[in-house]
């Protein structure tokens, strides 16, 4: 199986399957872009965004996940679900906040669309329930309202109905 | 999630702040609706983030239904005047008939500046059900009284109208409008006649006019016995679906004369007859029908309508069963009863023997019905009603019960309180798909489902001593009437 050698910021290499590494939508142009062939195994890819155990941890995902057929097409009018997370993967996302975003961002940079998604479910399942003042707390966000825009928006918010 | 050291660094470091534009919308787009909109009160970004989503993505309205119409329109206008992102994606506006009334104040027709001033905000969809409609609108839905048409008509939007409401009586205007209305040719889809209306019997000839200018749209039409017979001499209504008749049960003709209307002819296509009794009388309009109307043996009878609805029958505990017939003769065929308000359910319930639904309606206090024991029994179930008696004496003693004959399909009560504030619903049993109601069920559950009853919860006593009691009520015409219908067991046909 040919390689390829990830560089994570902190300058630790991680030796890939180039198949499991090309489930990165970011590698698979760089690899392309470059004109990368299979048997280059010496060729380093640099990914300055991602650190070494966060890098570690993607490619775990990926290598779980490496046969999975791939994601459907967005449907925007499709009522979208978050109580669809695979139980390895729910497992695989027990860490902490700080791990969990980082992941997201890793996600985001390496354009992993199932990655992300199931990370963002997440998110969005700590969300769900939350009054506005819980969301606050849990994400440590600022309110940056003024008591009379609350109210306001409080206001606005009375007038709709989803249908 | 661990709620521990992590949640302590993401409080140092703030992590969602960081979040690129593109993960947070995201992260959004799994929310649901309620959630979104607790979003959008953390922070003025998740606001943003969150209004963005729900009209991106979500079909959502701010509904204005309300019978103070003008009020609510004008506070919503003030709500939202400076708002940059709506939190909804489309504007429902359901203005109910005597929104005009309330409007009074406002000079009237105040609603069409204030519709001008909706246009400005962002909205995508409107959904318009309105009386008056903002001139720019596509089409014109809902009720529109004849107050408000000659401000459609001038805005050449009277072939948009959907549904007419002719509550005005026109004693002190002129029929021009109407009129004109008529040369819009609208394509009406319901037609409310009212009463008040139609005893100026002048207008009979021009409503007759108006109902065939329509006649290919119109699907439901509300009108009066007298009319209904006058008008149908003429018009034809080719893909009418609903007919509501006022009923005026005391006059000469009472329910025979709906055997006098072809339906075949002038309604082809009828499903549901709706029988609406009124206390008004018609006498003036009784005279008019030819002479010879009541002598003519020519009955003719529908057999498209499936649904038969009657309600505001204050008449039906003295009126004789045989009146009710006509119902039967007229329409053979129906699958489902509805029973609102009146005064006794049953001269309905023991006339058409294949029905598969029966909706009652009634109110709390008064009538007999409210205190009656409405069951068709299974075996499982005389045994229970038997127990209950045993542990509450008395309970029984208002026992009725309903023919259900074996197609029934379902049943459902619903008993509306003098305030309003709850409906309690009685579905059939699913022990035999037959009916048990009663008082005492009803006075210790707020919702009285009683699917919910299982054979194990209700504990059934070894043996049943409530023989007598249960004999004792079971009493009287309704039995009799009861062995047509019911399947009876073992048990409840020793009682008989």
């Amino acid at each position: 199986m040919p390689v390829v050698r990830l560089q994570s910021v902190d300058g630790e290499v991680f030796p890939v399957d180039v198949e499991i590494a090309r489930m990165s939508f970011a590698i698979r142009n760089m690899l392309d872009d470059l004109g990368v062939q299979d048997n280059d195994a010496e060729e380093v890819i640099p990914l300055p965004n991602v650190t070494g155990p966060i890098l570690r941890k993607v490619i775990e995902w990926c290598t779980h996940h490496k046969d999975d057929p791939p994601p459907p097409e967005e449907d925007d009018t499709r009522e979208k679900r978050t109580d669809d997370i695979p139980a390895w993967d729910q497992e695989f996302l027990r860490v902490d906040q700080a791990v969990l975003f980082d992941i997201i961002l890793a996600a985001n940079y390496l354009d992993i669309k199932g990655l992300l998604d199931v990370t963002c479910k997440t998110v969005a399942n700590m969300i769900k329930g939350k009054t506005p003042e819980e969301i606050r707390k849990l994400f440590n966000i600022k309110n940056d309202f003024t008591p009379a825009e609350e109210e306001q928006i409080r206001k606005e918010n009375e007038w709709c109905e989803e249908k | 999630m661990s709620q521990g050291r992590g949640d302590s660094v993401c409080v140092q470091l703030g992590l969602m702040k960081n979040l690129k534009f593109q993960i947070l919308e995201k992260i959004l787009s799994f929310l649901p609706f309620k959630d979104l909109l607790s979003s959008s009160l953390v922070n003025q970004r998740w606001c943003r983030m969150s209004r963005w989503e729900i009209q991106r993505s979500r079909k959502c309205y701010a509904k204005i239904a309300t019978l103070k119409a003008c009020h609510e329109m004008l506070r919503f206008i003030l709500t939202f005047k400076n708002c940059l992102i709506l939190p909804f994606s489309g504007l429902e506006l359901i203005f109910h008939s005597n929104c005009t009334t309330n409007c009074l104040s406002l000079k009237n027709n105040r609603l069409f500046e204030s519709s001008a001033l909706i246009k400005t905000l962002p909205i995508r969809r409107l959904k318009a059900r309105m009386n008056d409609a903002a001139p720019k609108l596509q089409v014109i839905g809902g009720i529109i009284s004849l107050e408000d048409l000659p401000k459609i008509l001038s805005m050449k939007k009277g072939n948009l109208i959907t549904k007419f409401w002719l509550d005005s009586i026109l004693k002190d205007s002129n029929p021009e409008a109407f009129l004109g209305f008529m040369e819009a040719k609208p394509k009406l889809r319901e037609l409310p006649v009212c009463e008040q209306y139609i005893c100026t019997k002048q207008w009979l000839r021009i409503l007759t006019m108006f109902v065939e200018s329509t006649c290919y749209a119109l699907q439901k039409l509300h009108i009066q016995h007298f009319d209904v017979l006058l008008i149908t001499k003429e018009s034809r209504l080719p893909n009418l679906k609903h007919l509501v008749v006022d009923f005026d049960m005391d006059s000469q003709l009472g329910l025979v004369s709906i055997r006098k209307i072809n339906y075949e002819l002038l309604f082809p296509n009828l499903q549901i007859f709706t029988v609406s009794v009124s206390r008004h009388k018609q006498v003036d309009l009784e005279q008019e029908l030819p002479s010879n109307f009541l002598d003519q043996n020519e009955l003719f009878s529908c057999f498209t309508v499936k649904r038969v609805e009657m309600s505001n029958d204050y008449t039906s505990k003295r009126l004789p069963q045989s009146m009710y017939e006509s119902l039967v003769s007229a329409f053979p065929n129906v699958l489902a009863l509805k029973i609102e308000y009146c005064s006794s359910v049953m001269p309905y319930l023991c006339m058409w023997e294949n029905i598969e639904s029966i909706d009652i309606k009634c109110q709390c206090y008064g009538g007999e019905i409210n205190d009656a024991l409405i069951c068709g029994i299974s075996n499982e179930e005389i045994k229970y009603l038997q127990s209950l008696e045993v542990a509450n004496p008395g309970v029984l003693q208002h026992l009725q019960i309903v023919p259900t004959s074996q197609p029934l399909l379902s049943m459902n009560k619903y008993i509306q309180d003098d305030n309003r504030s709850s409906n309690k619903m009685v579905l059939p049993s699913r022990i035999s798909s037959y009916i048990v109601l009663c008082k005492w069920i009803l006075s210790i559950c707020e919702d009285a489902r009683l699917e919910g009853y299982s054979t194990v919860e209700l504990n059934w006593p070894e043996s049943s001593t409530a023989e007598d009691e249960l004999d004792s009520c079971c009493s009287g015409d309704v039995f009799l009437d009861l062995r047509k219908f019911v399947r009876f067991s073992p048990e409840v046909a020793s009682f008989l």
